[in-house]
């Protein structure tokens, strides 16, 4: 607040703005446009590039690329609006850009949304002087399943590479040759993988970089962008989804500058089209033989739903996904638990209110001195743009530490601590951590947990939030309600449903239920639901129904259902959030959560609330050729992905990483074959050595763990082959 | 005079004291020196594609107006030199240089606009004789003639510059 103001003169019109203020948005203040392509202040520093800003200074002798100043006391700047001599800069620019630029308009996605259109509409010229032959390319090259590349289209704006070395900082795409010959390209030609590589089809300025799912799909004209948010990761980055024709064709981002700064995950932005999978179901389906399901009318089905209900006489347990919306979790608890007194429930996470005291927005992790990030799985896994706020706090100047205990901690001014792993206990251990450090009330410090789960704070407010009651479990199951595709693709919850003398599973899915339900109930996806999602800051946030799900709402009929049980649960979100929010989150009303919404704290939530029991796997390993295996659910993976065939590229290699201090006693390179066992199995995996592993810990993404974690024996392939 | 990248000279500045500011109030540079004296054998348009392919070779590429605009003044040039051009293309090329000369990120893009646009204005006669008669009047005869730029000579880039012009 106490920066310095200086008084800028932007074609005639003075503002006053805080000392070094970009020119770009010192001109947006006066309402005025300077007009840019390779500015883009959240890539780092401007590069000056392509020289569409050029405005005029008074006392300098030349044009200047405008997105390179910043506001200084006194300046005089003048715009093509005023200025002649920047008038014909700008026209000059557009002229020699569409020089090479093909005639592809009317056949390029980015038509009718492309910024090269705009401002050659705007400031250029009107015709072309150039009769020589363009420059050609082979086009389009994918550089990805997901992303194709268009060189022709590309005006080298370096906005991607800048992205890819500064942002994601993965390096691959980069610029090749020089002069007249520069193109994008990849690093080797190899795929463009990673979990953010999506954004550079939102940075492109022109149809250069585009996603290839939305390839000849819309047109500006033809679409609608809802703003909702996403319902992948517990990090709920906004988005709007672009819609044509009552069907999502593409994911954008949605700029939340304390959750997202813009940038989402592929996973977020590539995965939509699971709503489409072949196996979508529409109706409910019934178990008529042994293992066969057969397609029955919504009636029959809340029929059977019914009957089931009543038969279980109260032994009914419910699972839940943690990606249910609050609503949808309230409704469900307020049938069982009120309606059939059934209290018992498998919740997707553990929670704990102990860590409402360290709140903080993701943005605030940018700031910190000092980062420490514990629990060993790798945080991009599970709450990617939480990776991306480390990443930027490291380019700041921060220290990422894998150790609370580091002395840099106790010295530093604003530490944020990171849980992002098993033994978390729900955010009660960083929270305690976050206590005996004294973190408590002071200025940029706080403390994060990131839940498997979507929405696993949400659902457990809910379930907890519709009534006091306790049952006590009743040895036998009657029923097992399973809750969403990541309930019902649990090999344990699969395991408890043997136990249950009937299981009723709701899932978008005809394939996750199959063989072992006896009444699959049709869900709906984020993308497709009015309510809301708590995301890991605490947020509360608004998710939209952007498209109609080909099978009607859950709050549908579980309030048909609940009626049949004499209780009363309405069919909307509004009113079922406005109950919730009664009881949770300080009767704050529906239509208050905001489009991008504020980080609020509700006294009234939960203190603790635990799944089950969880082990504590934090024990040392006991021998020296033992580590802890840490098997981790990887971000490409669940059911929405498994669903999106562009996205298979994408899933992690077969590999076992190793901390550098396990792989140099055992004599292991990265590439080597490994063996880790316990309790007589035991998978074999090349090895790969991370140097940012702690010592003792190895790690493995979980479809390649073969049902293995905790304690396991370590040791080269061929050692375990002679033995 | 100065180098390749600077304006050319004509025999009316002969009594130009060689020091900075003489030859800068006439608009000339000193630049890195040198003095490269062509004489009436040559052709001026030649000697200016060459020029302006160097430059093409040289420029980095990050900014727009270096990057395209020495592939087109490239362009242009050829076109004089074989003879397909117009008279329009002159002033085309003039124009391309104005568009290049100060609008650059770096003054590599300066270095090869202004001793083409000083050819073109300087020249202008030799320039449109190219036009006129279709092709260039010194044919094999200039002293240019089959001595190619630098780059031209580079093995690694000769595939690149084909493709590029
Ligand atoms: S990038 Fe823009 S200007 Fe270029 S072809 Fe596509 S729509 Fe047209
Ligand atoms: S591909 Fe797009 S973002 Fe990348 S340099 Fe070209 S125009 Fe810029
Ligand atoms: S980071 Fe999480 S919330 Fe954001 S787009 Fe990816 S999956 Fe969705
Ligand atoms: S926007 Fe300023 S040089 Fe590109």
């Amino acid at each position: 607040m106490s920066a310095e103001l200086v008084r800028v003169t932007i074609d005639e019109r003075e503002v006053h703005v805080p000392k070094g203020t970009g020119l770009v948005e010192t001109a947006l203040v006066a309402g005025v446009e300077i007009p840019v392509f390779c500015y883009e202040p959240r890539l780092g520093e401007p590069v000056g590039a392509c020289r569409m800003c050029l405005v005029e200074v008074d006392g300098m002798p030349k044009l200047q690329a405008g997105c390179t100043l910043t506001a200084q006391d006194g300046m005089v700047v003048k715009t093509a609006r005023t200025s002649q001599q920047a008038a014909e800069g700008q026209n000059a620019t557009l002229e020699f850009i569409l020089v090479n630029h093909p005639l592809d308009c009317p056949v390029c996605d980015k038509g009718g949304e492309c910024p090269l259109q705009d401002l050659t509409f705007r400031y250029g010229p009107g015709n072309t002087r150039m009769s020589f032959e363009k420059l050609t390319f082979e086009k389009p090259i994918p550089i990805s399943p997901t992303i194709s590349l268009d060189r022709e289209r590309c005006i080298l704006c370096y906005r991607c590479t800048r992205f890819s070395e500064s942002v994601s900082e993965d390096g691959q795409l980069v610029a090749a040759n020089r002069g007249a010959m520069s193109v994008i390209t990849t690093f080797e030609d190899l795929p463009y993988s990673g979990a953010f590589t999506g954004n550079v089809t939102e940075l492109c300025p022109v149809g250069a970089l585009l996603p290839t799912q939305y390839r000849f799909e819309g047109r500006p004209w033809e679409i609608v962008d809802v703003p909702t948010v996403c319902g992948l990761c517990p990090v709920g980055c906004n988005i709007y989804a672009t819609v044509r024709e009552g069907k999502v064709k593409r994911i954008l981002s949605r700029n939340h500058p304390e959750i997202d700064e813009g940038w989402i995950c592929d996973k977020g932005r590539f995965a939509y089209t699971h709503l489409r999978a072949e196996d979508r179901l529409a109706q409910p389906l019934q178990r008529v033989r042994r293992h066969g399901l057969e397609q029955v009318s919504w009636e029959q089905a809340l029929g059977e739903a019914e009957r089931l209900l009543r038969d279980a006489r109260g032994r009914v347990v419910t699972v839940l996904s943690g990606s249910e919306t609050v609503e949808q979790a309230y409704a469900l608890a307020k049938l069982l638990r009120v309606g059939l007194d059934s209290h018992q429930a498998m919740l997707p996470e553990e929670i704990s209110g102990s860590l409402d005291a360290y709140r903080l927005p993701l943005s605030s992790i940018r700031d910190a001195d000092v980062v420490v990030v514990l629990g060993d799985v790798p945080v991009v896994e599970r709450a990617p743009v939480v990776d991306l706020w480390i990443k930027s706090a490291r380019r700041n100047g921060a220290r990422i530490l894998d150790d609370a205990n580091d002395p840099a901690v106790g010295e530093a001014e604003r530490v944020v601590l990171v849980w992002c792993g098993p033994g978390g206990r729900g955010g009660a251990t960083v929270a305690k951590l976050a206590e005996k450090l004294g973190l408590a009330g002071r200025e940029g410090c706080g403390a994060f947990y990131l839940p498997e789960t979507p929405n696993g704070r949400g659902v457990a407010d809910a379930w907890a939030a519709c009534c006091d009651e306790e049952s006590e479990p009743s040895g036998a199951i009657g029923l097992l309600v399973v809750s969403g595709d990541e309930a019902a693709r649990d090999e344990n919850v699969r395991a408890l449903a043997e136990q249950a003398e009937a299981t009723i599973v709701i899932s978008m899915f005809g394939g996750l239920a199959a063989g072992w339900a006896d009444l699959v109930l049709p869900g709906t996806g984020y993308l497709e639901r009015e309510g809301t999602f708590v995301n890991l800051e605490g947020r509360l946030q608004r998710l939209r129904r952007t498209v109609t799900p080909p099978c009607p709402d859950e709050l549908e009929w579980i309030a048909e259902l609940a009626a049949r049980f004499g209780v009363d649960v309405a069919p909307y979100a509004a009113a079922v959030f406005a109950e919730v929010s009664e009881r949770v989150y300080g009767g704050l009303a529906f239509g208050e959560v905001g489009e991008r919404a504020p980080l609020r704290v509700y006294p009234e939530a939960q203190e603790h609330v635990a799944r089950q029991a969880l082990p504590e796997p934090r024990a040392a390993p006991r021998r020296k050729s033992q580590v802890r295996l840490v098997a981790y659910r990887p971000l490409f993976s669940g059911a929405a992905v498994e669903r999106v065939a562009e996205l298979q590229f994408q899933r992690p290699q077969p590999e076992l990483e190793l901390s550098a201090d396990d792989a140099r006693r055992r004599k292991i390179a990265t590439g080597d074959l490994v063996t880790v066992g316990s309790n007589g199995s035991a998978i074999t995996l090349p090895a790969r050595v991370n140097r940012h592993l702690r010592a003792g810990i190895a790690r493995v993404a979980l479809e390649h763990a073969n049902g293995l974690g905790g304690i396991v024996e370590l040791a080269k392939a061929e050692e375990v082959a002679s033995a | 005079m100065g180098g390749s990248s600077f304006p050319v000279m004509t025999p009316d500045d002969l009594d130009t004291p060689l020091d900075a500011n003489s030859l800068g109030a006439k608009g000339y540079f000193i630049g890195s020196g040198v003095v490269t004296v062509i004489d009436e054998r040559t052709c001026i348009v030649q000697f200016a594609l060459r020029v302006a392919q160097f430059y093409m070779h040289e420029s980095c590429g990050k900014c727009t107006p270096c990057r395209v605009g020495t592939r087109w003044l490239v362009q242009l040039l050829r076109a004089v030199e074989e003879g397909t051009a117009r008279e329009r293309d002159l002033e085309l090329t003039l124009d391309v240089c104005d568009r290049i000369i100060g609008k650059c990120l770096c003054v590599l893009g300066d270095s090869a606009a202004m001793p083409v646009a000083s050819c073109v204005t300087k020249f202008r006669d030799e320039f449109r004789a190219h036009v006129e008669q279709g092709g260039c009047p010194f044919g094999a005869d200039s002293q240019l003639a089959g001595l190619f730029a630098p780059v031209d000579q580079h093995a690694h880039t000769s595939v690149a510059q084909e493709a590029a012009v």
